[in-house]
């Protein structure tokens, strides 16, 4: 019954008072599904429209390239088997954490932001600096572990610039997608089910088998196409270590289209919207096989589940997920701070010359780098505000508006999710590099592109912030005679804060880290962390790279570990 | 239903529709439908139903039986799509004057099963809330918060959040919040069905006593029916979106009109028969276990009908009773302090059978057992009754 009624509170119902909210909601949406339908449909024109630049010859050229089809199978090939380990990792983890008593202390919480706190740039240059099979530190002590038994080793033994560093590392990226739909589904499923299934005399694998993994196959289907959709769309892994491997990837191509000489923007638009059509293709097939409302479930209350025992499997289970928050934040970030003291990246360490040069260099002599840190910064801050509030005034009109804008909001903010952020970056350049849309070069042009970008992620978190907030408390402020405006300034807002916050820093952390955009769209005159780092890679300042993709992820801990702690103390006073 | 097919008027006219000012709220016609994957369904079918200045009103009834809409109807919080409501003489939803007034224009509050209290607010901020927006000034409100808070016994409690109170406590101050605006309806949904059952009998106590102090029109909502009946002027029994039946707890627990308002105001043995002949005071039925006497009221010869008879309404008899007997063997007897319920077979019969007597019958003995005919009520089997 009262499940029926859920859904009731009609347009109608409320229409008088929620007007302009009402309004305010479909002005946004609009203004949304401008910036993304104008760019592509640009695109569109520009591959197909009459007088396009791109002719017939042009897309056979596209298609029959030897190249293309290269990179594409490369693409597909490097996607599948880190998507793969991937799902079993991130199952696997949520699993332990979740269910096992492996899982201890806040590790659950912690584990998926680690890849998080550093720009995903930083990351991967942390790993190649571990990993580089002359240089890599790692490697060097390996090197010096075999020298100790004997042997003599000139490079390696690994090396992360094969097809097996390039899909590892793909993978250590991809788990935390997986990671979080299955453990918000394990944390909502009811446990009895499972105690039901040892009642029944199965032991833990067979109950983790027959009946923990069928009930939460929503959640795994969800990670699966996530996983694919990522995999496409990233591009900070395969343009570091990809082309050191000289395996090349769509996204990787794209950018390199655009900025080869002669430019071959036709074939970037070509290829851009046949990624576009994959990812689409991935996103249409998960909302056809996933269950539309995934996010409904996290936040339900379950009972504490009895942890399964594992007996003398249970620290080789928690090393395992501690080595996961180990490789996939602290290992990357020694990397880096080793080598930002450095005056250049040597295997052959000489201690007497370690030193904070490379940090005086990027804060005094460069500006460039200077510039980027205060832009990025001030970016993810302005962009995480502005997207969270558009978010919560979304996503609570939805939730109060009957299923007609409802859908339409659900529709426009799922949107950019299918569009990689390389495509973003063309669709942008074409459309806002001339007349008097002329915004290229400055501010304006990346926050508009990171609000696009990041709607989805926006939208998710503040859904879940707002259906946190139970219906009767709504309910009640109007029965107690607030109007609608205050009512959602009085009891709403303060209500979603800490969801609201914790979506922000999700924001705020990948847009300070935003590359694949900036890569195409930040300028000498609009500089940003990410693209900066990828140019000091391509030009081998790897000391300074290294001690400024350390400052950024320094900033990002401070930032994170402050709004954590401020949510942590409203959750804690509300509960 | 239709009055005609009951032995007994249960709707006297003065008792739903009569729209005179003596009445404070008026539904009229009210119909809401849902459509679900499954259809469309009616959750209101053409309700309509007159609560008075100061009188309690319970809507009870199963899941799905609409009393929850219908109560969330009246607060604003759904849009019904059809009929009219009127609160102190206001329309406050016209379907034919699309008049609509959302909730925090219609005067009146609510407690809410969850108790809906505001996490983010201390106790007092929470009761403040409603005078706020009432625009009270400023230096009124303090007193009248507190004032509420010590009628529901959590004065000492009105710095804290409500995570720290107990369920009993929190739905208290949601009561106090609910009174401290003077509204003069409060609608309750479910209001004790969250709390435990020690709790519950002591706070529905001090809801009746609120309720006789204050004096406000109260629509209440429960599926509980000894809540029903210590807490109602007038129960209306709700059923597939339409009251079965509206009237007088006495009424619906003595004259239940259907087996349905039977059932559920309170266990029922029904037993079948047939109507062999009709006289002045009296009516006697042929049934499966030995012939009975019921009321004629209404009956004719050759008439099936059912016989509804409430469990502490058959008693034992020690000696074959003169008219009424009944034979049955003790299958279950269950102590239930207060009083001891027997299961009885007569025949393929079960009787349930509520005793006060203080020695307890022994399981598998043979009894008599007889009934009272003014307590026995009937309804002709053959007109869709259930």
């Amino acid at each position: 019954m009262s499940d029926v009624a859920g859904a009731a509170i009609s347009g109608r119902a409320l229409s008088g008072g929620f007007f302009s909210l009402r309004g305010i909601s479909v002005l946004i949406a609009a203004a949304i599904a401008l910036l993304i339908v104008y760019p592509i449909g640009l695109m569109v024109w520009a591959a197909f429209g009459p007088g396009s630049a791109v002719h017939k010859e042009g897309l056979i050229e596209a298609l029959t390239r030897a190249n293309t089809w290269l990179v594409l199978q490369n693409t597909v090939i490097v996607v599948a088997a880190s998507g793969a380990l991937a799902m079993m990792f991130g199952t696997l983890l949520a699993w332990l954490n979740e269910r096992t008593d492996a899982g201890a202390g806040r590790t659950g919480e912690i584990l998926p932001l680690m890849p998080l706190l550093m720009p995903q740039i930083a990351g991967v240059i942390g790993w190649v600096m571990l990993l580089a099979p002359r240089a890599g530190l790692l490697n060097v002590g390996l090197r010096k572990l075999a020298d100790a038994f004997g042997i003599e080793v000139a490079s390696g033994p690994l090396d992360i610039y094969t097809i097996y560093g390039l899909i590892a590392i793909m993978a250590l990226y991809l788990t935390p997608y997986v990671y979080l739909p299955v453990s918000s589904a394990l944390k909502s499923l009811d446990p009895s089910l499972e105690e039901a299934s040892r009642m029944a005399k199965a032991d833990a694998f067979t109950t983790f088998r027959r009946v923990t993994l069928p009930a939460i196959r929503p959640a795994l289907l969800a990670g699966l196409l996530l996983v694919m959709m990522m995999g496409f769309a990233i591009f900070s892994v395969p343009v570091i270590i990809g082309t050191g491997a000289k395996i090349e990837m769509l996204p990787v191509l794209i950018y390199r289209l655009v900025y080869a000489y002669p430019a071959r923007v036709d074939l970037a638009i070509l290829l851009g919207l046949f990624l576009t059509v994959l990812v689409q293709a991935l996103l249409l097939l998960q909302t056809v096989l996933a269950p539309a409302n995934l996010s409904a479930q996290i936040g339900g209350k379950a009972q504490r589940a009895a942890r399964v025992r594992l007996g003398l499997w249970r620290w080789p289970a928690r090393v395992l997920l501690l080595s996961f928050i180990v490789t996939a934040g602290i290992l990357p970030l020694l990397g880096l701070a080793f080598v930002s003291l450095q005056p250049f990246w040597t295997p052959n360490i000489n201690f007497a010359a370690l030193g904070f040069d490379n940090y005086r260099t990027i804060f005094f002599n460069s500006s460039l780098a200077g510039k980027a840190l205060v832009n990025s910064v001030v970016l993810g801050a302005l962009g995480g505000t502005i997207g969270m509030l558009i978010a919560a005034l979304l996503s609570r009109s939805a939730q109060v508006s009957g299923s007609g804008l409802n859908r339409l909001i659900q529709a426009v903010t799922a949107a950019p999710a299918g569009v990689p952020h390389v495509v973003v970056a063309v669709g942008f350049i074409l459309s806002f590099s001339s007349g008097w849309l002329n915004i290229s070069g400055t501010w304006l042009i990346l926050l508009l592109a990171y609000l696009v970008i990041f709607m989805p992620q926006a939208m998710r978190s503040a859904s879940v912030a707002v259906a946190q907030v139970g219906k009767e408390l709504t309910e009640a402020a109007a029965i107690f005679k607030a109007a609608p405006g205050r009512a959602f300034r009085s009891i709403m807002l303060p209500l979603m804060l800490p969801g609201l916050a914790a979506g922000w820093v999700i924001l705020f952390v990948q847009m300070a880290g935003e590359l694949t955009a900036s890569a195409l769209l930040a300028k000498t005159s609009n500089p940003v962390i990410g693209q900066v780092l990828l140019d000091l890679w391509q030009n081998g300042s790897f000391p300074e790279i290294a001690a400024l993709a350390l400052t950024a992820t320094i900033i990002n801990v401070i930032v994170v570990a402050a709004v954590l702690a401020f949510v942590r103390r409203k959750r804690g006073l509300q509960t | 239903m239709r009055p005609d097919q009951n032995t007994y008027m249960p709707m006297n006219a003065a008792a739903i529709g009569n729209g005179d000012k003596l009445s404070h709220i008026r539904v009229s016609g009210l119909t809401k439908r849902y459509s679900t994957s499954r259809g469309e369904v009616l959750a209101l079918d053409d309700v309509s139903i007159s609560i008075g200045a100061g009188e309690k009103v319970v809507l009870l009834g199963p899941s799905g039986c609409g009393k929850t809409t219908l109560l969330r109807c009246i607060a604003g919080l759904e849009s019904p799509d059809a009929g009219e409501i009127e609160i102190d003489g206001k329309i406050v939803y016209s379907s034919s004057m699309r008049i609509h007034l959302p909730p925090e224009r219609r005067g009146l509050s609510m407690v809410f099963q969850s108790y809906a209290l505001w996490p983010h607010m201390t106790v007092f901020q929470n009761v403040a809330y409603p005078l706020i927006n009432a625009r009270v000034p400023k230096a009124d409100i303090e007193a009248r918060v507190m004032a509420a808070l010590r009628m529901v016994n959590c004065d000492i409690y009105a710095d804290r959040y409500p995570s720290q109170l107990s369920g009993g406590q929190q739905q208290r101050v949601s009561l106090a919040r609910a009174i401290v605006g003077r509204d003069e309806t409060v609608l309750f949904d479910e209001p004790l069905s969250n709390v435990d059952a020690l709790v519950r009998e002591q706070l529905r106590n001090e809801l009746a006593a609120l309720q006789k102090k204050l004096a406000f029109s109260t629509v209440y909502v429960t599926h509980d029916q000894s809540e029903a009946l210590a807490l109602a002027d007038r129960i209306a029994v709700m059923r597939s979106g339409r009251i079965a039946q509206i009237g007088s707890v006495r009424e619906i627990y003595e004259r239940p009109a259907s087996r349905y308002v039977a059932g559920f105001t309170g266990a029922a043995n029904i037993i079948e028969g047939r109507i062999s002949s009709v006289e002045k005071d009296v009516a006697a039925v042929q049934t499966a276990i030995g012939p009975l006497q019921v009321r004629p009221d209404g009956l004719a010869a050759d008439q099936a009908i059912s016989i509804v008879i409430r469990p502490e309404h058959l008693q034992f008899s020690d000696a074959r009773p003169a008219v009424n007997a009944i034979r049955g063997r003790i299958e279950l007897a269950t102590f239930l302090g207060v009083y001891t319920e027997y299961i009885l077979a007569a025949q393929d019969q079960r009787l349930v059978v509520r005793s006060t007597r203080p020695d307890l019958l022994d399981e598998g003995s043979e009894v008599w057992v007889t009934l009272d005919t003014k307590h026995a009520v009937t309804f002709a089997t053959d007109g869709g009754h259930e």
